[in-house]
């Protein structure tokens, strides 16, 4: 009997009591702790089902039944019982590992570059490109509006800045791949206070200029 | 450049006119005789990234602090300013020349708002801002004395006048500024306060101003020498403006350039043939830097045989054509091909020195042409 025909079983009897609080931890203890003993799973998967509780998030419920679950596998069989603390602080310590050193979208970079966009054409666009990896002379590239995403497409004008990356991307599942990434820059708008501000020191050099 | 006599410095008695360009952008040198420089814009080196005539009169051993009189930015396009504020830092006592159409209240706010507030790196408004603010503090670190505010150069204006004594013979020396027309000027006013930043639009890289109406031309007269440094000033046929006006204008030393530094990279939007007819010898010594920029290329074949057919002399400082490409891991490369193809190249790919020299004591005065790095004949560029 595999674990899903189990469920099925067990959970489709009639004297299946709410889901509330005490009584269903209780009542799935029960379910398991006789399938335990009546051999109708093998121990690996009784204990997928028991995982215990996290102090963070766990709930009452899942500390109850995990408690019940515990007290009553002993009488059952002991070397369970240490089984499932050598799986509980296995499962601690895999929990600590992954806390420590997450799965996480990362780039790493091998060339960056700053663009400032000279002229648009109908379906690309010429750019300055600045080194900003290693020092050099400037370049100059022609890219398609097909390399840039539909969020930064409004963003090409003439004398908008991007920054254009190549490098490895690492996801959240850990493939790695080879990738473009260009990322037009978001520069706020010239507000009153910048305007007024230019204003008064434009007027300042012009006095002391004696212009 | 290394190992040839491209740092031996000239004689008093001799004039120099150095062009340097890097393919994209340019800057002249010019000696007067008696060690008296004139810096005309500023390029960068691509090698060094320091200000293309501040390294070779370093190399020639000039005391730039004070052998420099005037540093004159002819416009404020990218490819003619970048430098020219370090330049006016070490050459202390040089005159700062610019266009009469800069001298008002919305190209300062503009500087300033672009140099300052705009949270970006903006080079040719950035380069003035410091200019500017350095002339200014400059007069308020000496209490009492006045600021040195830059001479504005307009059609037909002297900015200096001398004479000079050379081996004993006294030769009448002038810098004249051709340009920019009063029209120029209006015109150029109005489309600065087409760039004023404006309230709630985003922040973008200001962009360059043309047609260019406020390029500074520069006539130069030493004796009986003539030089004529023709910028990037354009021609449209309009009267008022451009080639025109320089040339319907008569009140500058008469004389005609044996020396010709082509407008505008060759192109032909700054040819006016009756500068040719007008203006200079019968066989010029015409010297330019090539321009790219995506598609445009200047001089083209076509500007290369215009003006080779009416010089034998004329040379540039480089190769208009860039196709040379930085290397870099392979990895980096097939993605760069992936994302742009081959269009992408480096801009300053290719950079050259032309010098030219004459002695004022020797008669007849002919001027001695050197070519360092990638400078050549023009006619051959397109070989």
């Amino acid at each position: 009997m595999n674990a899903q025909a189990w469920q099925q079983t067990s959970f489709s009897e009639p004297q299946e009591p709410q889901q509330n609080g005490d009584n269903f931890s209780t009542h799935i203890a029960s379910l398991i702790t006789n399938a335990l003993l009546k051999q109708m799973m093998p121990k690996a998967q009784i204990l997928s089902y028991l995982v215990p509780p996290m102090s963070d998030s766990g709930s009452v419920k899942d500390a109850n039944l995990y408690n019940m679950l515990m007290e009553r596998t002993v009488s059952a069989d002991p070397l369970l019982k240490d089984s499932m603390i050598r799986r509980h602080e296995t499962n601690v310590i895999s929990h600590e590992k992954f806390k420590a050193k997450p799965h996480q979208n990362i780039f790493i970079s091998l060339q960056k570059w700053e663009g400032v966009v000279i002229d648009v054409m109908d379906d690309a666009f010429l750019a300055r490109l600045i080194d900003l990896t290693q020092k050099g002379t400037d370049e100059e590239a022609e890219f398609s509006f097909d390399e840039i995403s539909e969020e930064d497409k409004p963003l090409i004008r003439s004398g908008a800045i991007f920054y254009w990356n190549i490098g490895y991307h690492t996801s959240y599942s850990g493939q790695r791949t080879r990738t473009s990434l260009i990322r037009f820059r978001r520069l706020p708008a010239w507000t009153q206070r910048e305007i007024d501000a230019a204003k008064r020191e434009a007027e300042h050099i012009g006095k002391a200029l004696g212009w | 450049m290394a190992g040839s006599n491209v740092n031996i410095a000239p004689e008093r008695s001799e004039i120099e006119v150095s062009l340097f360009g890097p393919g994209y952008g340019e800057s002249i040198v010019l000696h007067l005789g008696e060690n008296l420089w004139l810096i005309v814009d500023s390029c960068l080196d691509p090698l060094t990234g320091d200000p293309a005539p501040l390294t070779y009169l370093h190399h020639l051993h000039i005391d730039l602090a004070t052998a420099v009189r005037w540093v004159v930015a002819t416009h404020w396009h990218d490819d003619h300013i970048r430098g020219l504020g370090r330049i006016m830092q070490v050459c202390e006592s040089a005159e700062f020349v610019c266009s009469a159409a800069l001298k008002h209240q919305d190209f300062l706010t503009l500087v300033t708002a672009y140099g300052h507030y705009s949270m970006m790196e903006s080079p040719p408004v950035q380069e003035f801002y410091e200019i500017l603010q350095a002339l200014a503090a400059q007069g308020q670190q000496r209490p009492g004395t006045r600021p040195r505010p830059p001479t504005l150069a307009t059609s037909s204006r002297c900015i200096w006048q001398s004479n000079m004594e050379v081996s004993g013979v006294n030769y009448p020396c002038s810098i004249y500024t051709l340009s920019p027309s009063d029209a120029s000027i209006v015109l150029a006013h109005s489309h600065l306060a087409t760039l004023m930043p404006q309230l709630k639009t985003t922040k973008l890289r200001i962009p360059a101003l043309t047609p260019n109406y406020t390029a500074v031309v520069l006539w130069v007269n030493i004796g009986a020498v003539f030089i004529l440094l023709g910028s990037d000033l354009e021609e449209s046929g309009h009267p008022d403006t451009g080639w025109s006006v320089i040339l319907g204008s008569r009140t500058y030393p008469p004389g005609k350039a044996s020396i010709f530094k082509v407008p505008h990279h060759g192109s032909h939007t700054g040819h006016h043939p009756q500068v040719w007819q007008d203006m200079l010898d019968t066989a010029p010594v015409a010297i330019l830097t090539p321009f790219a920029l995506g598609n445009v290329s200047l001089p083209t074949p076509q500007d290369v045989e215009r003006i080779c057919q009416r010089t034998e002399q004329a040379y540039a400082t480089a190769m208009p054509r860039r196709r040379r490409r930085r290397g870099r891991p392979q990895v980096v490369e097939k993605l760069m091909r992936d994302t742009v193809g081959s269009s992408i190249r480096e801009v300053y790919s290719s950079t050259g020195h032309i010098r030219l020299r004459a002695n004022l004591a020797e008669t007849p005065l002919a001027w001695r042409v050197e070519l360092f790095g990638d400078a050549c004949p023009l006619r051959n560029i397109y070989r």
